[in-house]
């Protein structure tokens, strides 16, 4: 490769990379942030406030298809079992921070899992509670001392 | 004036790192190695993926976005074949500026669709490093390559501005690590955002391996804060330490010893950087001296990059069966011990510069 080019090369990353950083910062503002990117993750977010530490969940309840509506609560990293960890609260964030329909060939894929981890037992519908968990260290000791939930979706496991 | 600048972007790029033919074939063979025995994606997410419905397909934006869903297992499984197949042959160093590009496509086709559940594990370099390393002919020696051309190669055909390239990309990369920091006011000393980081990873996602539960008693705010400033200074001047490079490897050092730090508290190893750490270590003096450390034995480099990776795994064969060190978070035992033996390399190299300055500045 002549020395011109490779030069070429170098001012084409040097214009490249800021620009493409900057269209990740817009798109991500909207959107999740594009792939590929010349780019680490940031970490922004500060969880501590000046006493207390706030963590955003996803709950998820399982709602048996009888009178009694019983919930039952399963980790998502059980429901999702194969996923991995580090993936799985942006999973979440992606799927489940809305309400929305579902179809049926996803319903009967929550139903597959649901029959994995409980055997014989017929569920109607799938909750997901989003909530803010807060948390104070007090020593060695940390103690829940606040969880509020912000928002709740339903997802219904009848298909048509 | 204008002319000296040149002069110097010019030097950046073509002076910067010292490199000879065996020095980039004996990272070649590092590299591959390393992608084959670590960093291979775990087959178990394939099976996951391939029954996902369409409905949790969400490609982020790019070219991901041509899909329309996730491909069955059978088409990943035919991917990771492949994968395998071009990292042999980048190994053995046949056709390897070919199997290059393809191993590092091949990494970024597979990693597109598992960032299209919704997250990126931002781990770009180790598709990025072959793809770049693919114009340094890091094949031109000890390689089937070398073995089919009649003439010899010579050190003036290997190209060592590649690695200017990927520490411009490093450096860059390390900067959109820090500059969000500053923005989301990790500098404010009213709060201490490691120590939230810390705590969310320790409770949320039970990563309690290690010194993790050993941090739980610093109550020292300044210590916290002190963290916060130093991920938040190292981060961001990685894009000026790039200029030079002894500064790059004082950097390479410092992100070693980071990572290192991270894994033990937040049990994160972050493997995938360390690929392109590697390239910054002087492989020309590794390949002379353990040449003479062996009687001269022209095989004996090679022989020592099989023999470290061998030593890496039995060591990690015995640890898992021993369970030591004991993990119940997603940290691997393999991990732990490439970061644990990753440091006194780190740490060397960083008193080599201080105290001899030119052992390593080629």
């Amino acid at each position: 490769m002549q020395p011109k080019t490779i030069k070429r090369i170098f001012l084409f990353f040097i214009i490249y990379l800021p620009i493409q950083y900057a269209l990740v910062g817009v798109i991500g503002l909207n959107g999740s942030e594009p792939w590929p990117a010349f780019v680490f993750p940031g970490f922004k977010s500060v969880f501590a406030t000046e006493d207390n530490v706030e963590i955003d969940e996803a709950r998820f309840f399982a709602i048996t298809n009888n009178d009694q509506q019983k919930r039952t609560e399963i980790a998502p990293s059980h429901l999702f079992e194969g996923l991995p960890a580090s993936q799985l609260q942006g999973f979440l964030r992606s799927n489940f921070n809305k309400q929305k329909e579902f179809s049926d060939e996803a319903k009967q894929w929550f139903r597959d899992q649901l029959e994995r981890l409980y055997p014989g037992q017929s569920f109607s519908s799938l909750s997901v509670e989003w909530g803010v968990v807060t948390y104070r260290q007090e020593g060695s000791s940390v103690s829940l001392i606040d969880r509020e939930t912000t928002e709740t979706f339903t997802i219904s496991l009848d298909t048509e | 004036m204008e002319s000296t600048k040149k002069n110097r972007f010019s030097n950046w790029i073509f002076n910067s790192f010292s490199v000879s033919a065996e020095g980039l074939a004996l990272y070649r063979i590092f590299a591959a190695l390393f992608l084959l025995l670590f960093l291979l994606p775990a087959t178990q997410i394939y099976s996951f993926l391939g029954s996902l419905p369409a409905d949790f397909f969400n490609p982020p934006p790019g070219p991901m976005g041509l899909f329309q869903e996730f491909p069955s297992e059978m088409v990943f499984y035919a991917m990771h074949y492949l994968l395998i197949a071009s990292l042999i042959s980048l190994l053995v160093g046949f056709k390897t500026k070919f199997s290059s590009i393809v191993a590092g496509v091949l990494f970024l086709s597979l990693k597109g669709f598992f960032y299209s559940v919704g997250k990126i594990n931002h781990d770009l370099l180790i598709a990025v490093v072959p793809l770049v390393m693919a114009f340094s002919g890091w094949g031109k020696s000890l390689s089937v390559d070398s073995l089919m051309k009649s003439k010899s190669y010579t050190d003036h055909e290997v190209q060592n501005w590649p690695l200017v390239l990927l520490a411009l990309m490093l450096g860059f990369m390390m900067f959109t690590a820090g500059f969000p920091k500053i923005l989301g006011g990790w500098l404010d000393v009213g709060t201490q955002a490691t120590y939230g980081h810390y705590f969310k990873q320790f409770f949320l996602n039970g990563r309690q391996d290690l010194l993790a539960s050993h941090a739980l008693a610093i109550e020292n705010k300044i210590a916290w804060e002190l963290l916060d400033y130093g991920t938040v200074v190292f981060e961001t001047g990685f894009l000026l330490a790039i200029m030079h490079p002894k500064s790059t490897r004082v950097f390479v050092c410092l992100a070693v010893i980071f990572h290192f730090s991270t894994m033990v508290l937040l049990n994160i190893a972050f493997l995938p950087n360390f690929l392109a750490y590697a390239v910054f270590l002087n492989w020309t003096f590794i390949h002379q001296k353990s040449k003479e450390f062996f009687s001269s034995a022209k095989s004996a480099p090679v022989v020592l990059i099989f023999l470290f990776f061998g030593v890496i795994l039995a060591i990690v064969f015995i640890a898992n069966r021993f369970g030591v060190p004991d993990l119940n978070s997603d940290l691997r035992t393999s991990e732990f011990y490439l970061l644990l033996t990753a440091l006194p390399i780190a740490l060397y190299y960083l008193g080599s510069q201080i105290y001899q300055p030119n052992t390593f500045t080629s």
